[in-house]
This record gives C-alpha cells, sequence and structure tokens, in this order.
C-alpha cells in the first residue's frame, strides 16, 4: 500500500534528517560572529563581547548599546586601532532574557574568548553577568547602562550613571522650583530602592523634607495607594524610579487631579521613554548621562556620526547608548596604556583614566565608577526635551575599594 | 425472580421541559428489555439517568438491591453497569487489542484476571483476530461497534445497556448481534440487557419485553405483539404521526 | 494468514522506538568525545535540563492529552526552591545542595497534586481550555509572587546562587562533567517514564487522553488517574528546572512566566507528542538552533526559525519523530 511505503520512508528521512542535522550543528557549534569594519588598522584583530538585548523588551536599549559601540569602534579603527590592531565586535543577542544572557556571556568568554564584555542593559541580566564574570576571572566586564550601584569587583566596571551622581545635582533644581516637600515613588526592587537610600541624606543635606515613600510592583496596574499618598502628603515635588510603566502611574495621577503644581523629577527618562507619555509630563526633569539636546562639545559629531551610519531618525537612547561608546573608547586607551589586553593588567590600567566624551569629561574613579557631566533635562510644551543644565564631572560617591 | 433493577417514579426536567416523566419499572434477571419509542420520546434521557451521566430529578434507582440513584457514572459501572453508545466511543489512535485489554484491566474487577487469552476469545467472538494489531480508527464503523461492545463485556457488566447498537450494521451483522444477546443472557454472561432501538425487527428477536415511551412516560409495556396492539401505542406513533 | 500481513505491514511500535533510542543515545553518548569546545559540550547539557522539562510536559499533554500552558511554573519554581533553601537562612535552612533539590521537587509535586486535584475533583472540574487557561493563571500569578517577593524570592533581580554540582569530589557543574551529570539526570527520567507509560496504567492514560469519557464508563477513577499523572509531571519538571538554575547561577521572575510555558508546547509539539523521545531531539535541535542563529543572523534569525517551524509541521505534521507513536500497536 503506498501510504505505508511513505511512512517506512519518512521513518529514515526523519532519522537520518535528524542525526544530520545534529552532527552539523554539533560541528558548527562553536560559532564566529563578527560585524564591525576593518578601517585603516592592520593585523590579527582585537575581538570585544557585546551583550545586547536585540529583541524582546527590550530591543531600543540594546540597539543603541550596540550600534554606539560600532561608532566608538570605527573612530578607533579609522585611528589606527589600539596596539595597531583593528578593533572587532562579537555581538550576541541576549533577547532581554537572563538566561539566555548567561548563556551568550558563556560563549563570549569560553568559545570566542574575549578579553571583554559589553552590556547588558536589564539590571537582573547585570547580577547575572557579574557572577559569570566574577566567577570566571578571566574577562573584563563594563556595564554602560544607569543601575543603582554597588557592584564592586576587580574585573568590573561601570560607565552609566549611578544614583547618588544623578540626584544630587538635580534635587536642588527641584525644590527651588517647587518648594521643599518630597515624595519618593519607586518600582518595588533593588534600583528605586538603593537610590532612595541615598537620596535621602541628600534631601536632609539640602534642607528639604521627606513626606512620603510609596513603593509599587514594576508592572502595576492599580495605582490608587500611589495617588492616595499624594494626596495626602501633598508634596512639592515627586522623585520618582518607575521604569517599566511610568506613563500609566502618570495618567492615573493626572487623573485623579493630584498633580496641580507638583512638580516630577526621574532619573530614568530618556529620550525614547517620553513616547506615550500623558500631557502631565510637561514640566518633568530628568538626569541623565545623555540626550540628543545635551550641551557639550561633541554631542553634535556623536549624533551626525551616529546617524550617517544608521539612519536619520535614529538616536542613542539616554544612558547605554553613550556608556557604551565611553566604555569602548576607555577600554582601548587603557590597552594601549597597558600594552596588552591581559584583563589584570588593563583592569589597573583604567583607574584614574581620562576620557574626552562627547558630553564632557569622564573619569574612571577606583571604584571602577565613573565621574562623568550628568545633564539635566525638561519636558517642554512640544512634549520633547529641554536642555536645562550639564552638571560636569558629578562623582558616582560609590564606596567601592578594590 | 428479583429485581435486578427497580426504577421507581423517576422524573428528569431541563428547565422546564419534562424529558422524563414518573417512570417506573423493573428490570429482571434473566430478561433483555427492549425500550422503543419516536425520537424525543426520553429514551435516551432514560438511559444516560440509568447510567449516572445526569442526575435524576426525582425518584430512585436501585440496583442489585442498593440505592444508586447518587452514585456517579464510573462507580455504577463498578458495581456491574455496562454501556455501548450509539457513537462508537473506541480510542481511536490505540491498536484494537488495546482497546479490549482496556476493557479487560478494569481496576476492582481484578486486574490480575485479565489474561491474553481472554482478550484472545473476545477477538475471536467479535471477529477482529486478524487485525487486532491495527489501529482503532481504521475499522469500520461495524467493526467499531463490535469492538466496543467487546470491550464492555470484557468488563464482566450485570446489567448491559445498549444505545441503538444496530445502528449502521449490515442485515447478517444484526443478525449477529441478537443472537449475541440471546446467548448473553441465557448463558448468564450477563444478567440483564437493556436494548434502546429503532429497529423493531430487531427488538423483536432479542426481547423477552418491550417498553414503550412517548413524551417522557412509559405508555406500554408486554412482549412485542402485545404492544404492537396496544391502542395508545398506535395511538402514539405505530399508526398516525404525531 | 491475515494475522501474518497485519503483522508485516511495517515495523512495530516498540521496535521503531528501539532504533530510534539506540541511534541517539550513541550520538549523544559521542558527542563529548567529538567536540572539542568545552563551552559547546555545557551548552548541551542544558539542553538535556530542558530536554527534561519536555518529557514532563510529554508525559501530561502527549500521552496524557492534558495541554497545559503553565508548566513552566513547576520548572522554575523548583529553581527559586532550591535557591531559597540553600541561600537563605532562619530555621532548617541554609541546607546542602542535594537535600535541597530533592525536597524541591517534593514541595512542587505536592503542589502540582493539590492544584490537580483542584483542577480535577474540585466543584467545577475543569477539562481542556479551561484547565488550560487555570495553568496559564498560574504561572502568571506565581511569576507576580516572585517579582513581589522581596528579601525571600529576591524581587525584580532574583536570587543567585552559591552552591555549585560536586559528586564523590568531582566538579560537575560546567562542561564535560556538567554534561553527564544533566545526561545521567535525561536517561533516568526517560527511563522512569518510559517505564511508566508501558506498564498498564500508562495505556490507561492514552485511553483517557484519546476518550475520557469512555475510560470512565469503563469504570476507572478518572480523576485520581489524571491527578497522578499529572503530580508525576511536575515532579520531573521540577527535576529539570532544580538542574537547570543550580547550573545558570541565578534565578529571576521571568524563570515561573508564561513565556517559558509556550515555548516547551513548541519543543514537543515539533519533535512529536506522545513519543518521549521526539521532545528530546525537539528541544535539543530547537534550542540550538536558536543559540547558534542568534549568534551568527542578527537580524534575521527569528525569521529564519519561524520559517524552519513552519516547514516542519508542513512536513511532519505530527511531530519529527511522530512516526514512532503510529503504526501496529504491540
Amino acid at each position: 500500500m503506498a501510504r505505508k511505503k511513505t511512512g517506512a520512508k519518512r521513518v529514515l528521512l526523519g532519522l537520518v534528517g535528524v542525526t544530520a542535522l545534529m552532527g552539523g550543528l554539533v560541528a558548527c557549534g562553536g560559532d564566529d560572529d563578527s560585524s564591525g569594519s576593518g578601517g585603516e588598522a592592520s593585523g590579527e584583530p582585537i575581538k570585544i563581547g557585546v551583550a545586547a538585548d536585540l529583541t524582546g523588551p527590550f530591543t531600543i536599549y540594546g540597539t543603541s548599546m550596540q550600534r554606539s559601540a560600532q561608532i566608538a569602534v570605527d573612530e578607533i579603527n579609522a585611528a589606527g586601532g589600539v596596539l595597531g590592531r583593528p578593533l572587532e565586535l562579537v555581538v550576541e543577542d541576549t533577547q532581554t532574557d537572563v538566561a539566555v544572557t548567561t548563556d551568550k556571556a558563556r560563549k563570549l568568554i569560553e568559545s570566542d574568548k574575549v578579553p571583554m564584555v559589553l552590556g547588558p542593559i536589564g539590571s537582573d541580566a547585570a547580577d547575572a553577568l557579574f557572577k559569570t564574570v566574577a566567577e570566571d576571572g578571566k574577562t573584563i566586564l563594563i556595564y554602560p547602562e544607569t543601575y543603582e550601584g554597588g557592584k564592586c569587583h576587580p574585573l568590573f566596571f561601570s560607565t552609566g550613571a549611578v544614583p547618588a551622581q544623578q540626584i544630587r545635582p538635580m534635587l536642588p533644581v527641584l525644590q527651588e522650583e517647587f518648594g521643599p516637600k518630597v515624595l519618593l515613588f519607586g518600582a518595588d526592587y533593588v534600583w528605586p530602592r538603593r537610590s532612595f537610600e541615598i537620596a535621602k541624606p541628600i534631601i536632609e543635606e539640602i534642607g528639604g523634607e521627606l513626606v512620603g515613600e510609596v513603593y509599587l510592583p514594576l508592572v502595576a496596574d492599580d495605582f490608587t495607594e500611589l495617588v492616595i499618598a499624594v494626596r495626602d502628603a501633598q508634596p512639592d515635588y515627586i522623585y520618582t524610579l518607575y521604569p517599566a510603566v511610568w506613563g500609566a502611574a502618570l495618567k492615573a495621577l493626572e487623573d485623579a487631579g493630584v498633580l496641580e503644581g507638583v512638580g516630577i523629577g526621574t532619573t530614568f527618562v530618556g529620550d525614547p521613554g517620553l513616547e506615550g507619555l500623558s500631557a502631565g509630563a510637561i514640566g518633568q526633569y530628568t538626569a541623565l548621562p545623555f540626550f540628543t539636546t545635551a550641551k557639550g562639545d561633541g554631542v553634535a559629531d556623536f549624533l551626525k556620526a551616529f546617524q550617517a551610519k544608521f539612519g536619520a531618525d535614529q538616536i542613542p537612547s539616554g544612558g547605554e547608548g553613550l556608556g557604551s561608546y565611553n566604555a569602548i573608547h576607555l577600554w582601548a586607551k587603557a590597552v594601549e596604556k597597558a600594552g596588552t589586553t591581559d584583563p589584570a593588567k588593563v583592569s589597573e590600567a583604567m583607574v584614574g583614566l581620562e576620557f574626552d566624551s562627547p558630553t564632557g569629561k569622564v573619569t574612571i574613579e577606583p571604584s571602577h565608577h565613573v565621574k562623568q557631566t550628568i545633564q539635566l533635562v525638561k519636558v517642554g510644551a512640544d512634549m520633547k526635551h529641554e536642555f536645562v543644565q550639564a552638571f560636569e564631572n558629578q562623582p558616582s560617591e560609590e564606596s567601592c575599594s578594590l | 425472580m428479583t429485581a435486578l433493577v427497580e426504577i421507581r417514579e423517576v422524573s428528569k426536567s431541563f428547565g422546564g421541559f419534562m424529558a422524563v416523566q414518573d417512570v417506573s419499572f423493573d428490570l429482571t434477571e434473566g430478561e433483555v428489555t427492549g425500550l422503543v419509542g419516536s425520537n424525543g420520546a426520553g429514551k435516551t434521557t432514560l438511559l444516560n439517568l440509568l447510567y449516572g451521566r445526569i442526575e435524576l430529578s426525582q425518584g430512585r434507582i436501585d440496583f442489585d438491591g442498593a440505592d444508586i440513584s447518587d452514585l456517579p457514572a464510573h462507580q455504577r459501572v463498578r458495581r456491574g453497569l455496562g454501556m455501548v453508545f450509539q457513537h462508537t466511543t473506541v480510542f481511536p489512535a490505540l491498536g484494537v487489542r488495546e482497546n479490549l485489554r482496556l476493557g479487560a484491566m478494569r481496576k476492582g474487577r481484578g486486574s490480575d484476571a485479565s489474561s491474553p487469552a481472554e482478550v484472545d476469545a473476545m477477538l475471536e467472538m467479535i471477529g477482529l483476530s486478524s487485525k487486532q494489531f491495527d489501529s482503532a480508527s481504521k475499522l469500520s464503523h461495524g467493526e467499531q461497534q463490535w469492538l466496543e461492545i467487546g470491550m464492555v463485556l470484557l468488563t464482566k457488566p450485570s446489567l448491559l445497556l445498549l444505545d441503538e447498537p444496530t445502528s449502521g450494521m449490515t442485515r447478517s451483522e444484526a443478525a449477529r448481534m441478537a443472537e449475541l444477546c440471546r446467548r448473553l443472557v441465557a448463558e448468564r454472561t450477563v444478567r440483564a440487557v437493556v436494548v434502546v432501538e429503532h429497529n423493531i425487527d430487531f427488538i423483536r428477536r432479542v426481547s423477552n419485553r418491550v417498553l414503550v415511551m412517548h413524551r417522557g412516560t412509559i405508555i406500554a409495556s408486554g412482549t412485542i405483539d402485545e404492544v404492537q396492539h396496544d391502542q395508545a401505542v398506535r395511538d402514539a406513533f405505530l399508526g398516525r404521526t404525531v | 494468514m491475515l494475522a501474518a500481513r497485519s503483522r508485516a505491514a511495517s515495523i512495530s511500535r516498540s521496535k521503531r522506538v528501539r532504533y530510534a533510542e539506540v541511534i541517539i543515545g550513541v550520538v549523544l553518548l559521542a558527542l563529548p568525545f567529538i567536540a572539542s569546545d568545552v563551552f559547546l559540550i555545557d551548552r548541551f547539557g542544558r539542553y538535556f535540563t530542558w530536554a527534561i522539562f519536555a518529557i514532563s510536559v510529554d508525559l501530561i499533554w502527549g500521552f496524557g492529552g492534558v495541554l497545559t500552558f503553565g508548566h513552566a511554573a513547576f520548572f522554575g519554581a523548583s529553581g527559586y526552591l532550591v535557591a531559597i533553601f540553600t541561600e537563605r537562612a532562619g530555621w532548617f535552612l541554609p541546607l546542602p545542595l542535594w537535600p535541597a533539590i530533592g525536597l524541591a521537587v517534593l514541595c512542587v509535586a505536592l503542589f502540582a497534586f493539590l492544584l490537580s486535584t483542584l483542577a480535577f475533583r474540585g466543584p467545577y472540574p475543569m477539562r481542556g481550555v479551561e484547565l488550560a487557561v487555570i495553568t496559564l493563571a498560574v504561572a502568571y500569578l506565581l511569576e507576580q509572587y516572585a517579582r513581589a517577593g522581596g528579601q525571600v524570592t529576591g524581587g525584580q533581580n532574583g536570587i543567585l546562587f552559591s552552591e555549585r554540582f560536586e559528586l564523590f569530589g568531582l566538579d560537575l557543574h560546567r562542561g564535560r562533567g556538567f554534561y553527564w551529570l544533566a545526561g545521567i539526570a535525561l536517561v533516568i527520567v526517560y527511563v522512569l517514564v518510559r517505564i511508566f507509560v508501558s506498564r498498564r496504567i500508562g495505556l490507561v492514560v492514552r485511553g483517557i487522553r484519546e476518550n475520557e469519557d469512555r475510560v470512565d464508563l469503563l469504570g476507572y477513577d478518572v480523576p485520581s488517574i489524571k491527578i497522578e499523572v499529572f503530580a508525576l509531571s511536575a515532579a520531573m519538571a521540577a527535576v529539570g528546572g532544580a538542574f537547570f538554575y543550580v547550573h545558570e547561577g541565578i534565578i529571576t521572575p521571568a524563570a515561573v512566566g508564561v513565556a517559558a510555558s509556550t515555548q516547551v508546547l513548541l519543543w514537543v509539539a515539533l519533535g512529536g507528542r506522545g513519543t518521549l523521545l521526539g521532545p528530546i531531539v525537539g528541544t535539543v535541535v530547537l534550542q540550538h538552533l536558536t543559540a547558534t542563529l542568534s549568534g551568527t543572523m542578527l537580524d534575521t534569525w527569528i525569521f529564519v526559525i519561524g520559517a524552519l517551524l513552519i516547514l516542519v509541521v508542513m512536513v511532519f505534521p505530527a511531530g519529527v519523530l511522530g512516526f514512532l507513536d503510529r503504526g501496529p500497536a504491540r
């Protein structure tokens, strides 16, 4: 019977196909990816691993990180590379998934044997990567994203912003404009919690008054608790760190009518984060290392290079874009100074290094975090960020001692 | 002879509609009882009430001296009820032999009792020995009917309920089925049988007694001849259209 | 004579399974000796823990016919429990690794037992879509709890493991060591489940998948059997989860969520439901493809995988190894 014959053929086909596929995958398993341009440097390329969320909820940030890194690599290669060799990025998509991030990081370290890994975005992924790198002991990790601080390891560096350096310049401005009474509102996890712990003594120092502290789940749909707290405490301004669904929280506050005359300060809303925010966001302040309206000698060139390569409507996002760019440059400089890519030596060479980033000088502190320029912006009536002030050389105030 | 099953003033209403109304009768050991009536007369509902698919609105059912009115279906089956459905329910992706084994293995009937020999004998009886390793989905509808009967018989039921067993069968198959029913009761393999059927010829061959249902009640009971001559029955559906 | 023809038509089901087992077994046995990239071998170890998860889903879905959208709840909850038992202090905690794993699996099985008792025997017995939605809700709720769990679950950032896999002084935490550890765990789980489904109870479970009412009406206590299988399946998933997350070193709320649950259905369906071997192959192949393509084809890997999935479904509607479940039943 014809039907049974096809059945038997399928059996064979299936088994052979599967075996061949698996065998083939094993053989080609350790793959190799490069997406960099050779530039004018020559010789065996130096590879840098990039663990970026190119798919999933953090696509915008991961893409921004990868692209900004690429711009930096292009510049360095055009200027002769590092130790005469071109830089090359090995990019892995970590899919906004912690398990994937760990897997890719291990691949970069053990299979591609990169001396430095740049990334990730989310702080849970950062914990995972930090652990992987610390365990491994052979690779430098540079985390370019704004985070809560507190990580301390000889091979770990942060080029993102940390709470103290954002809060210290911002709060006095808010207090000046709105008044001394502040309510803290954050998502219930380590980044907002630690930021607020750091904020409290600063509030006291500048003569402010803490009138409330509210935590809600990262993705909440009911903001009643927040609304009631604001209504009862009647703050002059709210300092908020609610990164996932701030738009919904804002709307709830607006609708309840409790935002009249109340200022808002954030340490997380970059340019892409403005999308979808309601009119209540007008007048909202944010302190981050980078915006398209940031002031700095190199900002226009940086934007130009970015848009020339990736499209006229593309922008690097608020923190990790510049953070990645700076990370690559700083690391390259350290390698030149140390004369080798050996992570231990490069790590030593990185401390104290300075770099003229597009927004101002960036210095790597002994804490392995950076002293950098923080930009303060305000949301204008056109729902775009307007430049307010740039604060140069803001120290991280991190207490990591190595 | 004591009644195997006693049905007392049993009623079932769906919303306001009385599908079965105040039905009482006995099922005696050694009898094959036919249950006939036009569509919508309540035969299927009565059967469903008997085996426990739906709950009684009123009345009670005794089986082997015990009140089973509140028992769920699978408990009734364990006490000795066997049900063969009109729309064949076998296990399509399983083999023919596997289907039968499911009947033979049934817990509570002593799983040690399910010997391969029993299954072999049943395969012979239902005529599917040559197809025992085929998948049940490959059988014809009639063959699946037989398979289902075989499966149920292997659970050694005391009371066998058959819902339209000859639907989809050829005349010779129906004759075989009738023969099987009579033998089951005569050889005491099964203590009593209830058959719901439209095929009056089959009913005549098989049953000692016939119950005629119309609009939820039993309007006549007796041998097929008695019932066919009953005025009420004639009025109801044998002669005139309702 | 007729019987002989029926027998000769094609290879019997159990023989096919044997052949497939041997082939797959040989490939997996040979792998660590063929491949020199230790990282790759370690990756396969991970695939094995996922394969254990896939087997657990095949048991309840492929064999039992019960669709579940929330099985990752068991996979991830086990990880969380192991983390809590080994990292937190108080009462009898912290526990050493292996007792913690044992206890975690037990807790998950108990939870599944209670949940399925409610679902199958409770006031509103659930089937089909209703049950699938309930499992979805459970996974979702667990994820929310994990996020909000503060000190216990580590909230958004989860918990880091400090324990490593060690047995008899051997470090089995990475590379070849982990490959063998996970591989052996996979073989044990496979054998246990294979024995389970080839006994009488296995036949009844398959019957329930085909026609639950009929099984009920043959006198079997169907809810009991479903509960038993569900709890067993959850326990298997918990085993896989424990191995996976200890190896990862970190567990975060996404672990117990909905996304992970639905992915496994794909591995099982593509590999071949009800074949046990199919899900193993499906998991390993799909995960490996995803891992390698998302490195080499940064912009397009997702489309390639999608196209591949569609192709497979068209050529092998019952799954790549679906033929293992068809054919004459011995």
